[in-house]
């Protein structure tokens, strides 16, 4: 090493020391602050992962009750055709049904009235006579 | 604690502790080594945080082919130099040296509180280029040996010591021009 060196920088031991003031307790907070910092990023993915499996729990019982809602409403459809097909192709049930209800809407009104009201819409004295045997 | 404790609890998969311990041991250690290329207590501090989390993100990694203080360096060193290189790119656009720039920093720095000649041997550091800065502030100011050195740099150990002496010739020239 030459003279310089050996004369300035390594004879005066106070150039190796650092000329800085520090703000006061600066290196026990910034020890503090990156320790939680740390912490708050070991405990952040943890809380996402918790996060992201309720939400896909939540995601799992929504589709499952969408999923139930669909079936439901499907089979409630067919069920409603069937009733309908089942009126509509079934001649001897709408017939009963017909006398059922008849029976039922004309409870309480004279037969008298019932004549009338055929006659006033047009329905021939003869039809009445054969719709009465 | 010391550096095989830490690695201890690092293969034991104990990271938040190990961690813990980084900071504890090297955490004065490494705010130096980046003040004096930033010579700034605010840039040090922000930039010192983020060489902690990386860090933390790569202590997982850590395989122990390399000694625990100079990974734990490299990181610090490697952080440092991008750090500069992107206020280096700032300083072209602004049309003036980023050794300018640091020099100015250390004139008015509110904290120092050296003499005449540590301001004026920190101002000729800063006017050496990167790699003689960084072996002579590794070299002198911390007594890391060549070997270790070129173990942070990914340089030989050679090449290290032409830059050191190149490093300390400039030093030399530019204190004398000041001083005699």
């Amino acid at each position: 090493m030459n003279r310089f060196e050996d004369d300035i920088l390594q004879s005066m031991p106070q150039l190796k020391e650092m000329p800085y003031d520090l703000p006061e307790g600066y290196f026990d907070s910034l020890k503090k602050e990156l320790q939680t910092e740390v912490r708050q990023n070991t405990l952040q993915p943890q809380f996402r992962q918790k996060l992201a499996s309720y939400l896909s729990l939540a995601a799992m019982f929504v589709m499952i009750v969408a999923a139930g809602g669909f079936f439901l409403e499907k089979s409630t459809e067919k069920q409603e055709l069937t009733q309908e097909d089942f009126l509509i192709f079934s001649d001897d049930f709408l017939y009963l049904t017909y006398y059922e209800s008849d029976a039922e809407a004309s409870a309480g009104i004279e037969e008298e009235d019932i004549i009338e009201y055929l006659i006033y819409t047009g329905v021939s004295a003869d039809s009445i006579e054969h719709y009465k045997q | 604690m010391t550096n095989n404790e830490i690695i201890r609890l690092q293969q034991a998969g104990e990271l938040e502790k190990a961690f813990n311990g980084i900071v504890e041991t090297y955490t004065e250690r490494l705010y130096w080594h980046v003040r004096r290329f930033l010579c700034s207590h605010e840039d040090t501090n922000d930039l010192l945080q983020d060489i902690f989390i990386k860090i933390w993100r790569s202590l997982s990694s850590f395989r122990g082919e390399s000694q625990l203080y100079t990974w734990v360096y490299r990181i610090a060193t490697n952080e440092t130099l991008n750090h500069l290189r992107k206020q280096r790119r700032n300083s072209i656009i602004e049309m003036c040296s980023l050794s300018d720039i640091m020099a100015q920093r250390i004139d008015d720095d509110p904290y120092f509180n050296g003499n005449e000649m540590q301001r004026e041997l920190h101002k000729a550091i800063q006017r050496l280029p990167e790699k003689q800065r960084l072996v002579f502030n590794m070299r002198y100011f911390d007594d890391l040996k060549y070997e270790d050195i070129a173990e942070i740099t990914g340089t030989s150990v050679g090449a290290l010591k032409a830059s050191y002496h190149h490093a300390c010739t400039k030093i030399k020239t530019d204190m004398e021009n000041i001083f005699l």
